[in-house]
Parts: C-alpha cells; structure tokens; sequence
C-alpha cells in the first residue's frame, strides 16, 4: 500500500481503533510547509477536537518527490530536454526532501503538543491527493483537516483541486479551514 | 423582479413552526439570480432561546457560532446530527464560551423546480411544487428541531428561500458563523457537474471553515 513512513516522534497513547465517533476520534491533519496548513491544524484542534477528550492526531506530510533520474531542463540552446543527473544529485535532493518533511513535521508536532493533543506524524509520498486518501482509509480516521488552499507545494494541481478531490474521495468527514483574513476567526 | 420572500425563523422547543408560502412570484423562466437573505423578523425572538450575547468578539472566550445547512435528504441529516454532536460536546466542555447552532433550511426557489421538469409548465403545477417545497421544508424544520431537543441542544432554525450556495454563504456573514456544516450527497462527478455541487461552491467561497460531512463508505 502507501509508502508511508511512519515517523512516530509524539505520544501516542490513545492511538488505536478510531471507528466509533464518540469513542477515540482519530483526526488526520494534512500539513505541509505552508504558515496556512500549521493555522488549520491549530484551528481544527481548538475548534473540533478539543471537545473530545482522548482524540488522537496524526499529522500527515506528503514530502516532495524526488524524480529519479531525469530534470527537465531549461535552455541549452533547444528548448527543454531532459537531462540524466547522476545518482548522487538525486540523493542529495532526496536529503533535502526529508529535511524538509522533517522541519514540518516538527512544526505540526509542536502545535499538536502546544493545545496538548496526542499526535504521532506520518509522511508519505506519492501524488498528494491519492496519498492521503490512502492515509485516510488506512488509518480509519474519523475526520479529515486541510487548509483551504489545498497543499501548496503541488505546483501542477489547480487552486483547491486536491481540497476538492479529498472532499469527495476521502472515506471520512472533510473539515476545511479558511484562512484568518478569509474568516471571521476570533 | 423581485421576489417577496419570507423567512421564518422557529424557536427549538416553542410554538408551531409556520413556514409561510415565499410569495415568490416566479412565473416559469427567471429564477431568481440574487438570492435575497431575507430578515427573519422572529429570529430575534427567536434567539432568546439560545444565549443572546453580543456578535461581537471578546477576548478569549466568545460566542461560537456553528450553521448547518439541512435539506430533506439523508446526507444533510447525517450533517445535523454530527452538528448538533458537535454542539453538545462542546458545550460540554469545561471553561467553553457560549456556542449557537443555527440551523438552516435554504429552501429552493420554486421556478428552480419547476424548470427541470421541462418547459410549458401550467400554473397549477407551479402551485403544487411550491405546496411540495413548502411541505419539504416543514418536515426539514420538525426534524432539525426534535434532534436538537433529543440532544438537548438550543439552536435556531430557519428557512430562507433561495438558490442554496448563496443562502448559506450568505448566512455564513449574517451570522459571523465559525463553522458551516453540510453534508455531500456523494454526486459522482458527472452530476456534480451538472447539478452543481453546493458543498463544493460553500468549502470555496465561505467566509469561514467548513465542515463536510460525509455519508458512510458503504453507500457511495
């Protein structure tokens, strides 16, 4: 299934059957670097889970895809070709990736633990829409968090189309939080 | 042209609910583009019922507002019940400020309905869709009002004629809501796109966060 590297870097204590609503509500936050993605994390949990007690989180980073061996590459005369990069450059920006993912993480994770809420992280690759649907469905979560502007860092999907995609797709409840200058957030 | 519509707003444990005909003078063709978020004259009263604290924003603690979008179908019953869930639990909550749940039926405009059935459509027909809406949003409203109370939960509900998307965005800025909850019919996506899909217009154009629930995965 998923390529989901579970970093598990919070406590967890309540991490375990998430059907039943009342029961333990199991949240799946979406988060990447984007300011908005840490701010919809820290609204659903003020806003949503903090009613229910023993509510456990996951925060889930879709990192950056590392191509393998080939970048498209501007210039050189024709337009575009592509361009074998060696093994070692693909490695290094592999590294990059996950330090990035890693500085995410992090940040959700302090959220998660500033509004004391029992949260463990996971990232995953892949296309980000299909990857969290999967993490969805995997981790049987009761509710889904995204930001509004869906995850920033796919460049190739329109405004909103993986928020729009998850809305349908995803096997759980989708809450999306707008942004503070969009809401009337108090 | 303006169309006269009324909304009416009903106390959760008061009196009969009268939903009062939209006197909608819709002939056949023009739908009513401009949804008019109409005054409700007994909200107010209304609002009584729940705890009337200024809209306005004080520091730490204050009033939450929730608004859910109710019609007669299945998937925005599972909405309300996860709304008034909600509702329940969070004023549950030790040190929680005031929340409200305002419940809203946004009830189609006549000539919307009576337009998909095709054209030519005689005046007698027109009355018995408006006499069927009028009969739907009854029924929506006395359902919304028996699971707040079996929740023990206050709320406000309302119908407001209108094309949904609008009526609830709208409603969003009227009432300063936090939260709009709606369900999803599970349209796949042809008739999403042809039927347009107001859970889809609201997670983008509402001026607050929303709040999509889903039907279980077994339907589909």
């Amino acid at each position: 299934s998923a390529e989901a590297a579970a970093m598990a870097s919070g406590m967890a204590p309540g991490a375990g059957a998430g059907g039943a609503e009342g029961a333990t509500m199991k949240v799946v936050a979406a988060v990447d670097a984007s300011e908005e993605s840490l701010h919809a994390l820290s609204w659903a949990l003020d806003n949503v889970v903090r009613p229910h007690p023993g509510a456990s989180v996951v925060v889930v980073h879709v990192q950056h895809h590392a191509d393998h061996f080939a970048y498209p590459v501007a210039g050189h005369g024709i337009a575009s070709g592509l361009q074998y990069v060696p093994p070692t450059a693909v490695d290094s920006v592999r590294k990059t990736h996950e330090e990035n993912s890693r500085r995410v993480v992090s940040a959700a994770l302090d959220v998660c633990r500033q509004k004391q809420a029992s949260a463990t992280a996971a990232v995953v690759e892949g296309d980000a829409k299909e990857a969290i649907c999967r993490a969805v469905e995997d981790m049987h979560a009761d509710l889904l968090v995204l930001g509004s502007r869906g995850l920033g860092m796919i460049k190739r999907a329109l405004l909103g189309s993986v928020s729009d995609y998850l809305v349908h797709h995803a096997s759980c409840p989708v809450l999306i939080v707008k942004p503070p200058n969009k809401a009337h957030h108090k | 042209m303006m169309a006269e519509t009324k909304a009416v707003a009903a106390a959760v444990e008061a009196s009969p609910v009268e939903v009062e005909e939209g006197r909608s003078k819709t002939v056949a063709a023009a739908v009513e583009a401009s949804p008019a978020p109409v005054e409700k004259g007994r909200s107010k009263t209304a609002a009584a019922e729940v705890e009337a604290g200024p809209a306005e924003v004080e520091e730490g603690r204050s009033k939450t507002v929730v608004l859910v979008a109710v019609d007669d179908s299945d998937a925005s019953y599972r909405a309300l019940e996860w709304a008034v869930r909600h509702v329940a639990a969070t004023a549950g909550m030790a040190g929680a400020g005031a929340v409200e749940l305002v419940v809203l039926h946004a009830k189609p405009p006549t000539s919307l309905a009576v337009n998909m059935g095709g054209p030519g459509v005689s005046g007698d027909v027109v009355r018995l869709v408006e006499a069927d809406l009028r009969k739907k949003a009854e029924g929506v409203v006395d359902k919304a009002r028996r699971l707040c109370v079996a929740n023990s939960v206050q709320g406000v509900v309302e119908v407001v004629d209108g094309e949904p998307r609008h009526v609830l965005c709208n409603a969003v800025d009227k009432h300063h809501a936090d939260l709009l909850v709606v369900g999803s019919h599970g349209y796949g996506a042809i008739k999403r796109a042809l039927l347009g899909s107001v859970s889809d217009y609201c997670a983008h154009h509402a001026h607050c966060s929303v709040m999509i629930v889903k039907q279980p995965k077994s339907k589909n």
